[in-house]
């Protein structure tokens, strides 16, 4: 919604400057700015050609001698084709600035130096007509400011209007606000219908088959009017609302739409087969060519205004192609019409137009605006059009719409806003807006129909509040209210893990829940997921069940980005169906490792990841619920064979992790081997241990020996600690690996692993020959089982 | 040990002391001149073998002896003490060991920022699903059934009564049908608009809900809580405008705007040369919510406000497209 300032000053008085008036509207939710309607028009005056000759020189210009209000008469040279001698026109003098760029300076054209220029309406800006001078009017004074006399010293108020309030889609509906906040009386327009004798009755009889989504429907019928250019001032104010002048008739409709809210459509009278309206459904496959030319299918969603054989228009939302009113128009059909804004919503989806008519009724319009708006509008019609307005309104308001009436109780109004106000300057306020309101303990309050969105007491509570000032409501900082303030376990640990993760050197990173289904087939067939049924793209259809697919594209993006080494997380949500209402949503901890270490720091050497820098990070998520990570070989769509693995923590599967699949990663268009981990949450955190329990520190020393041996390739550690522990007694403590070893020393196909065994007794200091015993066994079992051999 | 002797001994001591250069060699004489192996210490032992009279006199020797070569080790351990000590000067430009760390996302970041203000000042924290039933995204929070915001056009469907939550405020409606006054809570969460993705518009954003329900609550409680958020998250100067605004799920509902923290409200591109910021909506949560979840709206009153995560972090990091959230640059993550 857009209007101009000026006609806010005709219908309210107020003494505000124009920055002033848009930051009060804001700050009475009516949230505003202004700009200037026209660029600068300085220099820009009203002349009268007084003589225009072909240029000597150049036969397609003209020479012309205009009076601009001076002494003498000026020189212009204008290659206009509609430039004649006794025409008014806006001329552009030396130093005036057009559309902000163009100046304009005295200049030789072909000999004859021209003082200026004289300007067409797209010149001024005031349209996109370019096709000739400006033609202005003959009373206009010679030698005017330009700006003055078109009245074009405005400003464009732009609002953006929240949707409750339909009442100010309308240059009365704002001008009421501003009196509500400046204590002024709104000036209406007076209405004074000059009719002729022939009854309306007699030209057209009104008929509505569905007084719901129709509750009224009145016309006028007017005579002999002569179609033509609207007159400047009616230009000015659609221009200053963005909207295109057409024609007289036309433009007085959207005119007094602008004016009262009220959105009016003008019909073709002879265009008419009956002398009737009918307002009823269309039907389902139904045909209508509506007044852009395009012809649209309809369906009973769409009400259709009728003349009791053919469709003339879309109820509400456009008209018809040939009912339009044209040059030709002799006899014009006015429709006031109120449609319900369900119906008109519906329509406009399927229909999927929009317009200012279809906006309002969407919104709300007024009811009980009906008759004044058709009367305002075949009263301009009358005077700037000439039309003979014939006796009475066909209107068909089967059954009024009462305004609404509510109890405000004025206690209620300061118990909520905190405010202090009292009942007469509730009242006040109420009254200024146009509310009926009858005094009493409670105070019984009549809704004007033009208020749609008030239905209840907290609306005349806003209502009060708004025009109070909302910044005169006090700012409490002290609160009452409960001590516990408790976390949310889940939201906890996703914090511990972010610190975990971070600190080990992996990125955070954020995706979209909806994803590809065409990646997500790649790791994960046959599975239910949950599909969104109007997605904004194929590639964004699903909702995610893992996080893998999400954390590839992550991976990929970077790769392409000269990101060498990608190391990133997600903590994120997932979506199973369990053939509920809602899925089960599970959150997921996926880690991604790409590339290598790139030598950030010169204490450690550069080198690809390997599985073991994502074991490493599993290991330092298990210390989070006191456990520790295994590993154990399991098949997935995902990993490579030789590298795919469940997570076992304390003996429970809660994740996977491995190599991705070389088919997958080119799938993906990712060249680089890329290892992945995801966990569930949940079952991780299920597997926390209680409290850890005190133990006694140690009272006597302990012994630590090293233990070096070579055995082959395909022998794990896991078996070799297994054997230790199995030929040691309870007083080996601690087996950790400390070096593993390849190379030509210890033979193709060896391995050389080294571990630091300690040796502990609780109640003793060990004796050398106690631990050399059972070292001694420990090596005797190694070569038994694992063919070990002591390296020297 | 004969007086000759002691001189001789003593004569070296000196002279050797004299040429300490460093602590260890210090130390190293005084072992060998007053240790328990020592000459002298041996002296002073085998005192009481002597005779009589030649006792005192060698014990006066001695101990004399021992005197000097102890203000001489003194000496030299103050002269070795401040000398200028030869060291291998480290070069401490060098970077320190470490392992790189990696960062928060962002938008984690913004929600622990602004969830922990409001935690302490006594909110708890609530989460709720993102697939929701149309109900509670909409039909209990007082959407009309033929709302434009239920529309296809702005709100993904999974099934005829299932969409992804188009802001957090269904938490409410679960919270407040889980428990009764007081309910204090604030909910950061995942939400969705069907939207083309563009540079200021996202499918999918983060959203942070706060309310509190109570006896009495009031406007002025909803405006005094987030002049104190937005004091101690953008800063103690910054102002706050609550404009009158609507929302179907709160009335009086308001927008609040905070004077530009860029410009200090003079005006500059990002406050649209206004001075202000708009940053959150909110509002005396509407009756009929009330209605759906049973509370009795004339024994309880209470406000919600509702901020977009990514509105705030790209005001506060002058971040002019959404879409570098969801695209994990990691040249983007490790800037914040």
């Amino acid at each position: 919604m857009q209007i101009s300032l000026n006609w806010l000053k005709e219908l309210i008085d107020f003494d505000l400057d124009v920055e002033t008036l848009t930051h009060k509207l804001t700050m009475i939710g009516l949230e505003c700015e202004a700009t200037p309607l026209i660029g600068s028009l300085e220099k820009i005056v009203v002349c009268k050609v007084i003589a225009s000759e072909t240029h000597p020189n150049a036969a397609n210009l003209k020479v012309c001698q205009v009076d601009c209000g001076g002494e003498e008469a000026v020189t212009i040279v204008c290659g206009a084709p509609n430039v004649r001698k006794g025409m008014k026109a806006p001329l552009a003098l030396p130093g005036a600035v057009l559309g902000g760029e163009y100046k304009i300076k005295s200049i030789d054209k072909y000999g004859v130096t021209s003082d200026g220029m004289l300007c067409s309406e797209a010149e001024l800006g005031l349209s996109d007509d370019q096709t000739g001078i400006m033609r202005l009017e003959r009373s206009l004074k010679i030698g005017a400011p330009i700006a003055e006399a078109l009245k074009l010293d405005d400003y464009i108020i732009h609002f953006d209007l929240t949707p409750n309030r339909p009442d100010c889609l309308s240059a009365i509906g704002i001008a009421r606000d501003i009196g509500a906040m400046t204590g002024s009386r709104l000036k209406r327009p007076s209405v004074k219908i000059r009719e002729f004798e022939t009854p309306a009755a007699d030209a057209v009889r009104v008929d509505i088959e569905d007084d719901d989504a129709c509750p009224r429907y009145a016309a006028r019928v007017i005579r002999n009017v002569a179609v033509g250019p609207s007159p400047w001032w009616i230009k000015q104010r659609l221009l200053a609302s963005g909207i295109r002048s057409i024609n007289n008739v036309v433009d007085i409709t959207n005119y007094v739409m602008l004016e009262y809210g009220q959105p009016l459509h003008a019909f073709d009278y002879d265009n008419f087969r009956q002398p009737q309206v009918l307002v009823r459904r269309a039907r389902i496959g139904e045909k209508f060519t509506t007044l852009d030319g395009v012809e649209r299918e309809l369906n009973k969603d769409v009400l259709l205004i009728t003349d009791g054989d053919r469709p003339v228009a879309i109820g509400g939302i456009m008209g018809g192609e040939y009912s339009e009113v044209t040059e030709k128009t002799t006899t014009v059909l006015l429709e006031s019409a109120h449609f319900d804004s369900r119906v008109i919503r519906r329509g406009r989806k399927h229909l999927d137009i929009t317009s200012e008519s279809q906006d309002r009724f969407e919104r709300g319009a007024d009811p009980n605006i009906v008759l004044t708006a058709l009367d305002r509008a075949a009263s301009l019609i009358d005077k700037y059009a000439q039309g003979e307005i014939l006796a009475g309104t066909v209107d068909c308001y089967p059954n009024k719409i009462e305004p609404l009436q509510l109890e405000l109780r004025p206690p209620r109004v300061n118990q909520i806003l905190a405010t202090d106000l009292s009942t007469p300057e509730m009242i006040d306020i109420l009254d200024s807006l146009e509310f009926g309101v009858t005094p009493g303990k409670n105070l019984q309050v009549i809704v004007p129909t033009f208020r749609p969105d008030v239905t209840q007491e907290i609306d005349l509570v806003e209502e009060v509040a708004r025009i109070h000032g909302y910044e005169k409501i006090p700012c409490h900082t002290e609160t009452g209210g409960g001590l516990v303030t408790s976390r949310v376990e889940s939201e906890e640990f996703h914090t511990h893990l972010r610190r975990v993760l971070t600190a080990q050197g992996y990125y955070e990173v954020v995706t979209n829940t909806i994803v590809n289904p065409k990646e997500v087939l790649l790791l994960d067939e046959g599975v239910e997921y949950i599909k969104i049924r109007n997605p904004i793209s194929e590639d964004l259809q699903w909702l995610r069940r893992e996080l893998f697919s999400s954390l590839l594209n992550v991976v990929r993006h970077n790769l392409n980005h000269q990101v060498e080494k990608v190391k990133v997380f997600e903590i994120g949500n997932t979506f199973i169906p369990i053939g509920e209402k809602l899925p089960s949503e599970e959150w997921r901890l996926c880690l991604a490792l790409a590339g290598g270490d790139t030598g950030e720091n010169w204490t450690f050497h550069p080198g690809a990841f390997t599985l073991y820098d994502l074991k490493g990070a599993l290991e330092c998520i298990a210390i989070l619920v006191d456990r520790e990570v295994s590993l154990s070989l399991a098949e997935s769509k995902v990993f490579d064979p030789g590298c795919s693995f469940e997570v076992m923590l304390g003996g429970v599967g809660i994740g996977t992790c491995g190599s991705v699949s070389r088919v997958i990663l080119e799938s993906f268009g990712i060249k680089s081997e890329v290892f992945l981990g995801e966990l569930r949450i949940k079952s991780l955190i299920n597997t926390r241990r209680g409290p850890a329990e005190y133990q006694p520190l140690p009272r006597f020393p302990s012994a630590e020996r090293d233990l070096a041996i070579v055995v082959g390739e395909k022998v794990i550690i896991a078996d070799l600690v297994a054997t230790i522990t199995a030929a040691a007694d309870q007083t080996l403590r601690e087996t950790v690996l400390f070096d593993l070893y390849r190379g030509k020393q210890v033979g193709q196909g060896r391995k050389s692993v080294a571990f630091r065994l300690v040796f502990r007794d609780e109640s003793k200091t060990l004796t050398d020959e106690h631990i050399d015993n059972l070292c001694n066994r420990i090596v005797d079992k190694l070569r038994v089982e694992h063919d070990a051999q002591l390296r020297a | 040990m004969s007086q000759d002797e002691i001189a001789d001994l003593l004569a070296e001591a000196e002279e050797l002391l004299e040429n300490c250069a460093s602590a260890e060699e210090v130390e190293a004489l005084r072992v060998k001149y007053l240790g328990r192996k020592s000459a002298l210490t041996a002296i002073l032992r085998g005192l009481k073998e002597l005779d009589a009279d030649k006792r005192v006199e060698v014990a006066r020797e001695a101990n004399l002896a021992k005197k000097k070569i102890e203000k001489w080790l003194a000496e030299a351990k103050q002269k070795v003490a401040a000398a200028p000590r030869q060291v291998t000067r480290i070069d401490h430009t060098l970077p320190g060991k470490r392992y790189p760390t990696g960062k928060l996302h962002l938008i984690t970041r913004t929600v622990d920022d602004i969830v922990d203000i409001f935690y302490g000042m006594g909110f708890e924290v609530a989460l709720g699903p993102e697939v929701e039933e149309e109900y509670y995204n909409f039909g209990a929070l007082n959407f009309p059934p033929d709302h434009p915001a239920r529309d296809m056009q702005d709100t993904f469907y999974v099934a005829d009564d299932v969409v992804l939550r188009t802001h957090t405020s269904p938490i409410q409606v679960r919270e407040f049908q889980k428990r009764k006054p007081p309910v204090r809570i604030i909910a950061p969460g995942r939400t969705y608009r069907q939207e083309a993705i563009s540079a200021r518009a996202y499918c999918v954003f983060y959203q942070l809900e706060g309310f509190y329900v109570d006896h009495r609550v009031t406007f002025a409680d909803l405006k005094g809580v987030l002049t104190a958020f937005a004091q101690q998250y953008f800063g103690a100067d910054v102002k706050l405008r609550f404009r009158p605004s609507f929302f179907p799920f709160t009335e009086p509902s308001a927008e609040v705007d905070i004077s530009c923290f860029l410009c200090q409200g003079r005006g500059c591109r990002i406050c649209k040369h206004t001075g202000w910021l708009e940053i959150l909506g909110c509002g005396m949560i509407h009756p009929n919510v009330f209605e759906a979840v049973g509370y009795d709206a004339e024994e309880y009153t209470g406000y919600a406000f509702g901020m977009g995560i990514e509105r705030i972090a790209m005001l506060k990091h002058k971040i002019d497209d959404i879409r570098l959230f969801y695209e994990n640059d990691i040249r983007f993550l490790s800037q914040f």
